[in-house]
């Protein structure tokens, strides 16, 4: 159904004027999110202030059959929070309260719009911090973390989002609310709270979110480490890993990216080498040595031409903040680029490596790598001018089959990205015709409507045939009634 | 499809045309939990062995009729672990069983629980396909997490026929230290302690006397000693015994709760107790009309499971509010439509 004039009134009634975006003009800068190749104008955007707000749109939306898209910062990679042309944007920034910090219980019960790093700099005070750190960390919302499942460096020891969430407060399309999770580690019932994150806004809204704070760490480290080769380095993650060390973080930058890096903020990174990986420690202080020493001798052995040891956090902040400008690096080479996000076995690193070279010079694109290592979790970056229609294409086909080879390996389409709009296609690849069923299955239970995040995450069966990679079993469809969205 | 899952295949396919019960059976070492399922019975001990195990990848993959044993044996072989622990009340206990019960030991507070560790499930639904959800990788998020949902399912939303479980290395060292202390003090000590860097992985009182594991390098063990004294308590098959409920606590003839809170929250007020997970999870016996301690945890509101009763309950064995119940049936007939995996196991609704 369309956003009629009586529909905005109804909005209204309740709603400050700033909370309700009606012109183009208003509107524009909401028209993507972090993956900026699809604009869409949205129908309308709205900025609720509270929870009681936000149950009122949702039950007005559900009432007359109206989209929703749900957003946090805008800052998700896969185009999840990318509107709808006739669907109302719910845009959650506004309750950005930090509820409460417990240092007892090691806990904050935060709104969906509080950014990421405010929680950690809101418990440091206590010794405390939030583990997830995703590189848009200082930017993107816990709201958006948590419909994405989102990642970071730190992931291979803490976990993700859904390793580090006790509870969810949501509301459900008919305007119910119910608490998911019990704010221990065991939960009574299924377990809803980890189906829940990562679900892309298709399930219901957050509006409180309890997450685990954890102690911080007494000492940090990182050791760099200079390879000839990237075989080399691919194997040297794997035995760093195999030598009985789950590193706080590791991560692999390739030639390009090194370059890139030292053109831009001067990290003094050796620029002749092949491939450098970053490997950090973090514990107590004879924990951190300990394993400082192991780390080194591993990668020595492993065939490191050079070892640098951070003599002081001063040190490691600079040896990080080359990792963690990569991409504007990158972006400076090139106006635009695709980050990919496949996840694969450490095992297939090389391989993989040296396929997507292949692919690079297939498309004639370049293609640099900067990913997490120690998950495998790989983030090639497809550069191109997108302003040259060949060229977006190409770099779309360079993207699609770098994903394929990642599932053909045994890996995912995406390690902590998500599938958006940007790779529902491949979707089609990753899942059986009966897998997908589960999915829009599961998704009625919450949304029986099919009024949430229409057309993104999880392609319909119609999509995928049309796309021509369904993996159908003996051709029958046993849930021919289902809704498709 | 292998013979065995062509079997496993065509049982649910029958059952689901004569709308008959299945009972899945692992090594039926979880059996006091809950109601008695009534229903044919479905071994999948015969569905067992390891698929996939690369120590670099910190990843196993299993079939869920492979014995915890085993895995725990293989694993030992390369220095690594299962970190959540998971109870073994029986030789006989499968991969399958670990996952659907979703039972973690007593690190579970520190490293995760048994959904924290789950990579992905292949399941089979309730038509008798094989579906996959998750990976072998150490970071997936495609689809909705089906793989999560199956743990603690108790079987009720299909037949789990593989695991893949993140795994972590062995520390090299560990000490457990004990101190006399009340229920009080044990559980802000476990708190002041957990929020310092110091790097404890269990914790558990019981009579007046607290118990903390710490593990890691040799050194950083030597200095939590240093730190904080109190007694060294020598045998650390204590932890397995807490684990395996084979402690003392657990052998009395009354009813078992356990009780799912905050760690810094009240005491409970229960004399006969067990506290671990620095006080996020509270056992204790009660020979209390059964009616009289649900009351109690509904005006408390807590989340409580009868774990061992001594009779046959009259309610469902855990309480769950109205809108979490609807969603939770929802799910249920959603992916069991008829019903055939296991009903009214934990709950009397569905």
């Amino acid at each position: 159904m369309q956003i009629t004039k009586d529909i905005i009134k109804e909005f209204q009634n309740f709603l400050n004027d700033e909370s309700v975006l009606i012109t183009n003009e208003e509107k524009k800068p909401f028209e993507c999110d972090g993956l900026t190749a699809y604009p869409q104008m949205p129908g309308l955007v709205l900025l609720p202030e509270n929870e009681e707000e936000t149950v009122k749109i949702i039950k007005i939306c559900e009432k007359h059959k109206i989209p929703i898209v749900f957003r946090g910062a805008g800052t998700g990679l896969s185009g999840g929070a990318i509107p709808h042309k006739s669907g109302v944007l719910l845009v959650m920034s506004k309750l950005n309260k930090i509820v409460e910090i417990d240092s007892n219980n090691r806990i904050a019960k935060v709104q969906p719009g509080v950014r990421n790093i405010s929680i950690s700099e809101s418990a440091s005070k206590f010794g405390l911090y939030y583990a997830p750190d995703p590189s848009s960390q200082i930017a993107c919302s816990i709201g958006g973390n948590i419909a994405e499942n989102s990642g970071g460096v730190h992931c291979l020891k803490y976990g993700l989002t859904v390793n580090n969430i006790l509870s969810l407060r949501i509301i459900l399309t008919s305007g119910e609310i119910v608490t998911l999770g019990n704010n221990s580690f065991d939960s009574n019932g299924y377990d809803l709270l980890s189906f829940f994150i990562g679900s892309e806004g298709m399930l219901g809204v957050v509006t409180e979110i309890t997450v685990k704070l954890l102690p911080k760490p007494e000492k940090t480290q990182v050791v760099l480490a200079a390879f000839n080769s990237l075989k080399d380095a691919g194997e040297a993650v794997g035995n760093v890993i195999g030598s009985g060390i789950v590193p706080a973080g590791l991560e692999m930058m390739d030639k390009k990216i090194t370059v890139a890096v030292e053109d831009f903020v001067k990290a003094g990174y050796p620029v002749e080498a092949e491939a450098i990986l970053l490997c950090e420690s973090d514990g107590t202080s004879e924990e951190v040595k300990d394993e400082i020493n192991q780390i080194s001798s591993v990668m020595k052995e492993s065939g490191a031409y050079e070892i640098r040891i951070s003599k002081n956090d001063e040190e490691r902040n600079k040896f990080w903040l080359g990792r963690k400008s990569a991409f504007p690096a990158v972006g400076r080479i090139l106006p635009d680029y695709f980050c990919m996000d496949g996840t694969i076995p450490k095992k297939s690193l090389s391989y993989v490596l040296e396929e997507i070279e292949k692919l690079s010079k297939k498309y004639s694109l370049q293609c640099a790598n900067v990913f997490h290592a120690g998950d495998g979790n790989l983030h090639p970056l497809i550069m191109f001018d997108a302003s040259d229609d060949a060229q977006l294409k190409s770099a779309e086909k360079f993207g699609a089959d770098i994903l394929k080879l990642c599932i053909s390996v045994g890996g995912t389409i995406t390690g902590e990205h998500g599938v958006g709009i940007e790779k529902i296609n491949e979707m089609c690849h990753q899942f059986s015709k009966s897998e997908l069923n589960t999915f829009h299955l599961l998704k009625k239970v919450f949304d029986p409507s099919a009024i949430l995040n229409p057309d993104k995450a999880i392609p319909t069966l119609n999509r995928c045939a049309e796309f021509g990679h369904m993996h159908v079993h003996k051709n029958q469809d046993k849930f021919p009634n289902i809704p498709r969205f | 499809m292998s013979e065995i899952l062509d079997k496993f295949s065509n049982s649910i396919i029958k059952a689901n045309k004569e709308k008959k019960n299945i009972r899945f059976i692992g090594g039926d070492s979880k059996k006091f939990f809950g109601y008695d399922i009534i229903g044919e019975e479905f071994k999948t001990s015969n569905y067992s062995g390891v698929v996939d195990y690369d120590p670099k990848e910190l990843i196993i993959t299993a079939k869920s009729g492979t014995k915890i044993s085993e895995i725990k044996s293989l694993l030992m072989q390369h220095n690594q672990f299962l970190p959540f622990d998971p109870p073994i009340f029986s030789s006989e206990s499968t991969l399958g069983g670990v996952i659907s019960s979703g039972f973690s030991g007593p690190s579970g507070a520190y490293y995760g629980s048994v959904k924290d560790f789950v990579l992905g499930n292949k399941i089979m639904n309730n038509n008798g396909e094989i579906l996959n959800f998750g990976g072998r990788v150490m970071k997936n998020v495609a689809g909705f997490d089906v793989s999560r949902l199956m743990v603690g399912s108790f079987g009720t939303l299909g037949l789990i026929l593989e695991t893949s479980l993140k795994v972590l290395p062995k520390p090299s060292d560990e000490i457990t230290l004990t101190f006399e202390k009340n229920e009080k003090d044990s559980i802000q000590f476990f708190n002041k302690i957990a929020g310092s860097p110091l790097p404890m992985t269990a914790t558990f009182y019981h009579d007046n006397k607290c118990f903390l594991k710490f593990s890691g390098s040799d050194n950083s063990i030597k200095s939590v000693k240093k730190e904080l004294g109190g007694e060294v308590f020598s045998d650390n098959d204590i932890w397995d015994e807490i684990r395996d409920m084979k402690h003392v606590f657990f052998n009395q003839d009354s009813t078992l709760w356990k009780v799912d809170t905050l760690p810094y929250a009240q005491s409970l007020g229960k004399s006969n107790t067990l506290i671990e997970w620095n006080g996020a999870r509270r056992w204790f016996f009660s020979d209390e009309e059964e009616q009289d301690v649900w009351d109690f945890f509904k005006n408390a509101n807590i989340q409580a499971t009868n774990f061992k009763p001594k009779n046959i309950p009259n309610s469902s064995i855990q309480n769950l509010n109205n809108i979490s119940m609807s969603l939770n049936k929802k799910i249920k007939n959603t992916l069991d439509p008829s019903n055939i995996f296991g009903k009214s196991r934990v709950f009397k609704e569905f």
